[in-house]
């Protein structure tokens, strides 16, 4: 027991690596919200008129909200007069290449291991970076425009293409969809859009990484992907924040629209800070992410690793609208401290004959909370579709809590729906088969986490999947010793 | 005055109706219900998610707040063919709550009473737990059922006392449309190391009959209870139950729900195991046609260590029937070597059914073995076809499937004689399904 003890205390003191931060010059707003911060931050985007209307029409909506109060957290009220809602890294003048970039934001991303040079082809990913409130760099764009993909700013999309934003910003999640999608309505600042045209297969990963920076400064990033008839995206985002006592609020939103067989792979590494081992500070992360399968035969897969944030209340969904359309889900969420998670996927059939999956690890340690919480929801049109859902939970220690909440809901005679899930700790006798074959304790946790969430980590792309064991054997490495 | 969404009260009618207590303890209690449904924030929103009180509270009920004493005439007529002469049981009729006892036969050594007759002891057991083991703070029609309590059954188990045969209990209820008549309580106490099988029948004698009932259980040390709740009414009528046990070190509940006909059914069940070592067993079956609307709610709360909950519920809908299942279990930290183990299982005949479940586990504790399952599906078609392949016609097949379906839950019972009655119901529940195919 006593060796189990350390092992979990060692374990829940392992602290953050990504808690740096930067001295930027930062442009930022005046504290607190009203229709001026937000005409502020769209003049200082060079917005459209009709953007600017769409944004102010979203405050008034979230003016008439209520905070939500179901979530299994518990935080203080969060003052949203308190909160910046720009701020942007300083530059003269926006960058026409990597050398135009200031080289004090070349060097964080540096150390967030983060190659943003073009140099270094061999990666072969795609990043748009994003610090703060506005993008700062985005990689390999030349060569995805000559397949007619773009990938760009939110920002940059806005003036460019202005038609495919106005046509799809808001359709998937619309401003009154819930109090924080209307906050970020309201006040986003930039983010990553993609557009994949019809018939094309992307030939690599796009990624985001998106960086608090600035002290007292909310995160409101938006992004839009767009995957026509026949094509597919794979899509990476990650996230980190310095180490602060004060708590950051992130809300971000994710639209994804999948049109006719077309396909959309959408990965998260999720590492904002979470706080210090007494629960002070970390970042409060809000999140809506939806996408619909609109088309026929459209697929969209949701894969994402939390390990970090105070507070996470985030719910990927799938709207699979089109015949025979899929929708996965895959998470492993690990809190640890004081950390709360409240996460989960909604599956909404409303295509015949379509398919979803939901599969969701979970493991608490320290004094964390750790709920799923889930949906499936079957129309009565929604003819021979099918869902299997499982959630585990892995509970390290006897102060933490695991907790499932799912919600499940069949309207018609023709479909199939199963859901299972199991909360239990490392069993003593898997630990004690790896001893008896030289395996010490420490590795032997090692190995039976690792297996256990083996299956969502093995839906990662490569790049990915590597960084995220690292953050799991990272998180691990606490335990052995 | 209290309100919401669907129920608005006058208090001042209210008190006069708690004035009217003579019981002083019962009077305080009923105060205390009171003051908790004014204080307490009900979350109506979501422990009412599928089941809209609004819309049939209001359309089908009178709100005013009266109880009327009218019994109707021919009562005996109705009752008598409910009557069952047999041995093996005792019988317990009830009108309104009220013990009937020309039809009812308790062997005196069992105290099993109304409220009014209670002795010294009785009443000292009755002030000591009664009002404290309910669900009152969560569900408001429970608070509200404390208050407006009219009637009650007490039943004390002693020390070491078997009760060799199941009571069967009748409750009848007379009044129409309205949502304050037929509120009743019921109080359970079982001593150390005593038995008792227990199943009780609702049934409206008159149509749109709106039934609330609350009982608290309590299990001493290395007591066993088999509890049994048949709900057939086919008299429109809706009925609110909450049921609520608590158990002590060793001690071991059978529950079974059996819901099969009825306008609008909620059950609340809720288990608290709050010594070590406690096993506890729920079972359900619901089997729906027509507009039927079950609403079936349970909680299991593993307070102390080494305890194990089962819980397994199955059900079939048809017609524009709605099914919904919400089934907690809460592990708490001190309850290390816990077992919990939940699973539900439906199968949508038509169209125009539907099924909202919510399985929910709540875990603090890490030592633990906690499962839940749940399936929605329909009946396998490979197998219908393997029986017809074979010579037994679809009706039959579709039949041999459904029984085979609840069988896994029937079998668990350990009265035949009840065994024999879910048996029947079930059949002509079956007819009844092929009939609309």
């Amino acid at each position: 027991m006593s060796e189990e003890s350390k092992i979990i205390k060692e374990f829940t003191s392992k602290e953050y690596e990504h808690g740096w931060s930067v001295n930027l010059e930062a442009d930022e707003a005046p504290i607190g919200i009203n229709d001026d911060i937000i005409k502020f931050i769209s003049k200082k985007k060079e917005e459209p008129r009709w953007l600017l209307e769409w944004r102010l029409e979203a405050f008034q909506i979230f003016k008439k909200m209520e905070e939500p109060d179901w979530a299994n957290l518990n935080y203080p009220k969060i003052d949203f007069q308190k909160i910046k809602y720009y701020s942007a890294p300083k530059q003269k003048k926006s960058p026409k290449s990597l050398n135009d970039v200031d080289p004090e934001l070349i060097k964080t991303f540096n150390r967030l291991g983060i190659s943003l040079n073009e140099q270094k082809k061999l990666t072969g990913v795609a990043v748009d970076a994003v610090i703060d409130s506005v993008s700062v760099a985005t990689t390999f764009k030349d060569k995805l425009l000559e397949l007619g993909i773009i990938f760009c700013s939110f920002s940059e999309a806005v003036k460019e293409h202005p038609k495919l934003v106005k046509k799809y910003l808001g359709t998937v999640i619309p401003r009154n969809d819930n109090y924080f999608s209307a906050l970020n309505s309201a006040v986003f600042t930039d983010g990553s859009f993609c557009y994949i045209p019809k018939g094309i297969r992307c030939p690599m990963e796009l990624s985001t990484y998106f960086r608090i920076n600035a002290a007292n400064t909310g995160q409101f990033e938006r992004t839009l992907i767009i995957a026509e008839d026949s094509s597919y995206v794979s899509y990476l985002e990650g996230c980190t924040a310095p180490m602060r006592d004060e708590n950051q609020l992130h809300a971000a939103v994710v639209e994804i629209f999948a049109a006719k067989n077309a396909e959309v792979k959408y990965s998260t590494v999720q590492n904002w800070y979470p706080g210090d081992e007494n629960g002070k500070g970390g970042i409060y992360n809000f999140v809506t992410k939806r996408g619909i399968c609109f088309g026929n035969n459209s697929k969209i897969s949701w894969t994402q690793v939390e390990t970090g944030s105070a507070v996470t209340w985030k719910y990927p969904s799938c709207i699979l609208k089109g015949d025979n359309s899929v929708g996965e889900f895959y998470s492993v969420a690990v809190t640890n401290n004081y950390q709360q998670a409240d996460t989960g996927s909604k599956m909404i059939h409303i295509g015949k004959n379509s398919k979803s999956k939901i599969i969701s690890k979970g493991i608490s340690a320290g004094f964390s909370q750790n709920s799923y919480r889930g949906q499936v929801k079957i129309m009565k049109r929604a003819k021979n579709s099918r869902n299997f859902s499982q959630c585990d939970s892995l509970l390290l220690g006897n102060k933490c809590g695991a907790h499932t909440f799912p919600y499940i809901d069949v309207e018609n005679k023709s479909s199939l729906v199963e859901h299972e899930a199991t909360t239990s700790k490392i069993g003593e006798d898997q630990i004690f088969y790896c001893l008896q074959r030289g395996i010490d304790e420490e590795n032997a946790i090692a190995l039976i986490v690792n297996g256990y969430a083996k299956e969502v980590l093995k839906q990662l792309p490569m790049e990915f999947s590597v960084e995220a064991q690292k953050l799991l054997s990272l998180t691990l490495e606490g335990s052995v010793g | 005055m209290f309100k919401s969404d669907s129920l608005t009260l006058d208090s001042k009618k209210i008190k006069d109706f708690i004035n009217k207590e003579s019981n002083p303890f019962l009077k305080k209690s009923r105060n205390n219900f009171l003051k908790k449904l004014g204080e307490k924030k009900f979350n109506i929103k979501e422990e009412y998610k599928y089941t809209p009180l609004k819309q049939s509270l209001e359309k089908k009920f009178s709100l005013e707040f009266k109880i009327d004493k009218n019994i109707p005439s021919n009562i005996e007529k109705k009752i008598l063919p409910y009557i069952v002469n047999d041995n093996s049981v005792y019988q317990i009729i009830t009108l309104d709550g009220k013990i009937i006892k020309k039809f009812s036969n308790i062997p005196s050594k069992i105290s099993f009473k109304n409220f009014e007759e209670l002795d010294k002891k009785e009443k000292k057991i009755l002030h000591q737990y009664f009002g404290e083991n309910d669900d009152s703070d969560s569900d408001v029609f429970s608070a509200l059922n404390g208050v407006l309590w009219s009637k009650g059954l007490f039943i004390y188990i002693k020390k070491n006392q078997i009760v060799d045969n199941p009571i069967i209990i009748n409750n009848f209820y007379t009044s129409e449309r309205n949502i304050f008549s037929s509120q009743l309580r019921n109080f359970i106490f079982m001593e150390k190391n005593s038995k008792l099988s227990i199943c009780e029948l609702d049934c409206a004698l008159a149509s749109n009959n709106f039934n609330s009932n609350v009982t608290e259980i309590i299990l001493e040390e290395r007591s066993e209870l088999d509890y049994f709740k048949i709900q057939n009414d086919k008299n429109n009528s809706t009925s609110f139950n909450s049921t609520n046990i608590k158990q002590k070190r060793n001690s071991i509940s059978n529950t079974f729900t059996f819901s099969f006909s009825g306008d609008m059914i909620r059950n609340n069940l809720n288990i608290s195991l709050i010594d070590e070592s406690c096993y506890c067993n729920m079972y359900g079956i619901y089997a729906l046609n027509d507009d039927s609307h079950v609403d079936n709610h349970t909680s299991v709360d593993h307070i102390q260590k080494n305890s194990i909950s089962n819980e397994h519920y199955k059900g079939i809908m048809n017609g524009n029937s709605n099914g919904v299942f919400n089934g907690k279990i809460f592990v708490r930290k001190e309850a290390q070597k816990t077992n919990a183990f939940q699973s539900n299982n439906n199968i949508i005949l038509s169209d125009n059914a539907k099924i909202n479940t919510k399985p929910q586990l709540e875990i603090w504790a890490d030592d633990v073995k906690c499962s839940h399952g749940c399936t929605t599906g329909q009946l396998d078609e490979n197998a219908i076809f393997y029986l017809q392949s074979r010579g037994i016609n679809k009706d039959k097949a579709v039949s041999i499937l459904i029984n085979a379906f609840f069988d896994e839950i029937i079998q668990k019972i350990n009265q035949n004689i009840i065994k024999d009655k879910v048996h029947k119901i079930l059949s002509s529940k079956i007819e009844s399904y092929l009939n609309e195919h």
